[in-house]
């Protein structure tokens, strides 16, 4: 009988969405070496955007990169291809592009929350959270016509406007929604069990943070201020609907909690916002180009900053096309987060990551 | 009473309390439902309450799998202890006057006695799977139920010095005036919350810890095998509210115009309403802490009720 | 009928409710083993660990921490049983019997605070001790 012994946690297991693999090597139930493997969905998505598809295909096909932060792909892409196309697209369209963002990062945080309240043990907090999300699914489906998967953003613009009476519809949903997102934050931050199980676990300190190069919502918790919509990038106007920093200091499943919660809160602004000063004016620009050259994009998704790179030959289809997807920056702190904690804290830290390993993986 | 008299009470006994514990399966997700703003089963009959059938059937018909890996007698009698220890352990409650399977002057040691057998079934099951998970859950198990036995035990003493007796026809009886609950409230609480732990129900099912540890003990069970742990879980509920009931809100006694053992069975319900109540909305915390909570809070608590029960009912008489 | 100290009750309907258990539990089991499915597949007979083949065995060496709770429960149950038999006796017994409760009480309270000084109450292992010794082991590996 070894001192030490490892248990695994996936690739099946109940705690996890997604398919990947944790092997803790644990003392007497408490963590001290972590190995993961997260390469189980291998789909081959790269290769088809760059062989069976033209590239004003490939945005919808991104779109299935990932059923969570789909807007992000697809929006990610549209502006790479753009940039390879040399266009300019109509200022309404990128205010839609923003608002579907936002309303996305709304849907996507709420799930990542109700997850961390499950494996925390909190059945009833995630029944509550689930249900409460439900709203931005409604809305998204009004502006996008689906509930998930939306293939809003296209090369050059997006493909539906947004009717004056959808957008009255979102102010109002979002009034009945702020009570319950207050609701949800006094839960978060006051439930003494819940807060005695996140506070503390799964912490990472700024330093760490930054040496295992952390991003998205897991830095901003610990107190790293990284943010794509922070930075002067002219392809989205972030700071004119007013976007703002969010982050805490702990870097715990607390802080975690804590920062999605109150992003909602900026990207409630944010919706308001654009949806009253959206400017009038076309939804796409129409080009016959190809895409030449190569280019990057960097987009602020839900769970982090998704890179995009693609590389054109001035054919109907992209010669290179290179997706990174927010977790697969994340994994190395992943791993080193854990360590120190109590094997049953685990589930709710692997939660409070909101790993996306379909995007990872693609 | 006649010999066939109670040949009827124990098969009466046991009928009722078999469908009480497979009912529960519909009840306990009707309610979460209804709590947590969903339908819960409604399909298979009026108000899906066919699911019970359903879901028992299904467990008939699925693979009975013993594992190679596996203790093989134990893996098979640890289901089987938990539903004898818990079926056994209703032998002493008096369901109305004169219904009672056998009124052993020991009933309370008696009950503390069977559910303490009980944390067999979960060390044995979880050392028998062979499993990582099973054998985390067993332990964890097993030093959650004999901490938790410790205060059951004594939480009940208040009642035993003011009735002067373990028999809980006599606990009941003493009950004509004033039910115990009024004078017993931190007994009251703190067999409640052992009760929880004893049943390990959420919000302290740490040994089952679905999303850690995934079924927890029975992690390796299947078929019939896990519907044994399962009809087990709902019949300790049930126990535990029948003794609550029975013990601190006065058994079958209540005004008299409906008989002894519906004013039973409502109160037990109620009890069990109040358990699936937590699960729907409580948090489960971690294991740690809630040995900590037991022994640094419940039991220096425990001990203080003992005294000042003593201490008060001395005063009183004399 | 409360006082009486004589057992009236008949014992037998115990005896043939055990039985009638005993009967169905066995009846359970065997009626799963005749209607339940058996088949054999390549994984069939492996220990599940989240879909992955089985890291070292189950029969691991757990925390001494166990061992202690079981310690404290011999030690509190056992004196909890001379409490419920005081209990039983409790108005024979008077001040007299109260008082040599007390004492017997306080020696466990005592126990109790000594138990929670020495940290046999902190559950869960010393997170900051373990992952030192573990750095340190890891030192010395590399060296």
């Amino acid at each position: 009988m070894a001192k030490q012994y490892e248990i695994p946690i996936g690739a099946q297991h109940i705690s996890l969405l997604e398919p990947l693999h944790f092997k803790f090597t644990t003392e007497n139930e408490k963590i001290i070496n972590t190995d993961a493997n997260i390469f189980y969905v291998h789909r081959g998505i790269e290769q088809a955007c760059c062989s069976k598809f033209k590239f004003r295909q490939v945005s919808f096909v991104v779109g299935r990169v990932c059923g969570l932060c789909s807007i992000s792909h697809t929006t990610a892409y549209s502006q790479v291809a753009e940039k390879l196309l040399k266009i300019e697209i109509p200022k309404r369209a990128k205010y839609l592009r923003m608002l579907v963002i936002e309303l996305d990062r709304i849907h996507s945080h709420l799930l990542c929350l109700s997850h961390v309240a499950e494996n925390s043990g909190f059945e009833a907090l995630f029944m509550k959270t689930m249900q409460y999300r439900e709203f931005a699914m409604e809305l998204l489906e009004a502006v996008c016509g689906n509930r998930i998967q939306y293939d809003f953003s296209i090369v050059g613009g997006v493909s539906r406007d947004l009717k004056p009476q959808t957008g009255q519809n979102i102010l109002d949903r979002l009034k009945k929604f702020m009570p319950q997102l207050d609701e949800l934050l006094d839960i978060f931050r006051n439930n003494w069990t819940l807060s005695l199980k996140n506070k503390g676990a799964g912490a990472i300190t700024k330093e760490d943070a930054m040496r295992l190069n952390v991003i998205g919502p897991f830095a901003r918790a610990a107190g790293l201020p990284v943010d794509v919509r922070n930075e002067a990038e002219d392809l989205l106007p972030w700071k004119e609907v007013g976007y703002e920093m969010i982050t805490e200091t702990t870097g715990d499943v607390y802080a975690r909690n804590m920062i999605r919660l109150r992003e909602m809160y900026i990207s409630k602004r944010i919706i308001e916002n654009i949806i009253e000063g959206l400017p009038e004016s076309g939804l796409i620009t129409e080009t016959k180009a190809f895409p030449d050259g190569e280019a990057v994009v960097r987009l602020e998704a839900p769970r982090g900053e998704l890179f995009y790179y693609a590389k054109g030959n001035k054919t109907q289809v992209l010669e290179r096309l290179k997706i990174k997807a927010p977790t697969f920056s994340n994994i190395p702190a992943m791993v080193e987060a854990f360590k120190g904690n109590e094997y049953g804290t685990a589930p709710a830290i692997i939660a409070s990551y909101d790993p996306c390993l379909s995007c990872t993986a693609r | 009473m006649t010999v066939m008299q109670h040949v009827w009470i124990v098969l009466g006994v046991l009928f009722v309390l078999l469908n009480i514990g497979a009912g529960l399966i519909w009840v306990e997700r009707r309610m979460l439902a209804l709590w947590q703003d969903r339908l819960g089963p409604n399909r298979a009959g009026p108000l899906g309450i066919l699911i019970v059938l359903a879901d028992t059937l299904k467990l008939f018909f699925k693979e009975d799998w013993v594992p190679p890996f596996a203790d093989k007698w134990v893996f098979i009698i640890a289901p089987a202890i938990v539903v004898a220890s818990v079926l056994m352990s209703f032998v002493v409650i008096p369901f109305a006057p004169g219904i009672v399977v056998a009124d052993l002057n020991v009933g309370l040691l008696f009950f503390l006695a069977m559910s303490s057998i009980g944390v067999y079934s979960i060390v044995l099951g979880g050392w028998a799977s062979n499993n990582k998970y099973a054998l985390l859950g067993a332990l964890r198990g097993a030093s959650q139920m004999i901490a938790y036995e410790v205060f059951m035990g004594l939480s009940l003493m208040g009642v035993v010095m003011m009735t002067g007796s373990f028999k809980l026809t006599d606990i009941v009886e003493a009950q004509r005036d004033m039910w115990f609950f009024i004078k017993q409230p931190i007994g009251l609480v703190i067999f409640f919350i052992a009760g929880i732990a004893e049943t390990h129900r959420l919000p302290f099912d740490i040994p089952e810890a679905e999303s850690e540890l995934i079924a927890g003990y029975h992690a390796e069970y299947s078929g019939m095998k896990f519907g044994m742990f399962f009809i087990g879980e709902y019949l300790g509920i049930t126990l535990i509210s029948a003794m609550t009931a029975t013990i601190f809100f006065g058994g079958w006694l209540g005004p008299e115009f409906l008989p002894g053992w519906v004013w039973f069975f409502t109160k037990t319900f109620a009890f069990i309403l109040f358990f699936i109540l937590l699960r729907a909305s409580l948090p489960r915390p971690r294991y740690d802490q809630l040995m900590e909570y037991g022994w640094k809070i419940l039991l220096p608590l425990v001990l203080a009720n003992v005294m000042i029960t003593g201490a008060v009912l001395l005063w009183l008489k004399g | 009928m409360p006082g009486s100290d004589v057992n009236n009750s008949v014992l037998w309907p115990l005896l043939l409710y055990a039985a009638v258990v005993a009967f169905l539990i066995i009846a359970i089991l065997a009626l799963s083993y005749i209607l339940g499915q058996h088949h054999q597949d390549k994984a069939t007979d492996q220990p599940y660990e989240g879909g992955i083949e089985q890291t070292g065995s189950a029969r691991l060496r757990f925390s001494a921490q166990f061992y202690l709770v079981a310690m404290l429960f011999v030690i509190f149950d056992v004196e909890a049983v001379f409490i419920m038999l005081w209990a039983l006796g409790f108005y024979e017994l008077g001040w007299a019997g109260y008082i040599g409760v007390s004492v017997f009480i306080v020696q466990l309270v005592v126990v109790l605070i000594y138990e929670w000084g020495i940290g046999a109450l902190d559950f869960g292992p010393d997170e900051k001790k373990i992952m030192r010794a573990y750095r340190r082991k890891i030192k010395n590996q590399s060296v």
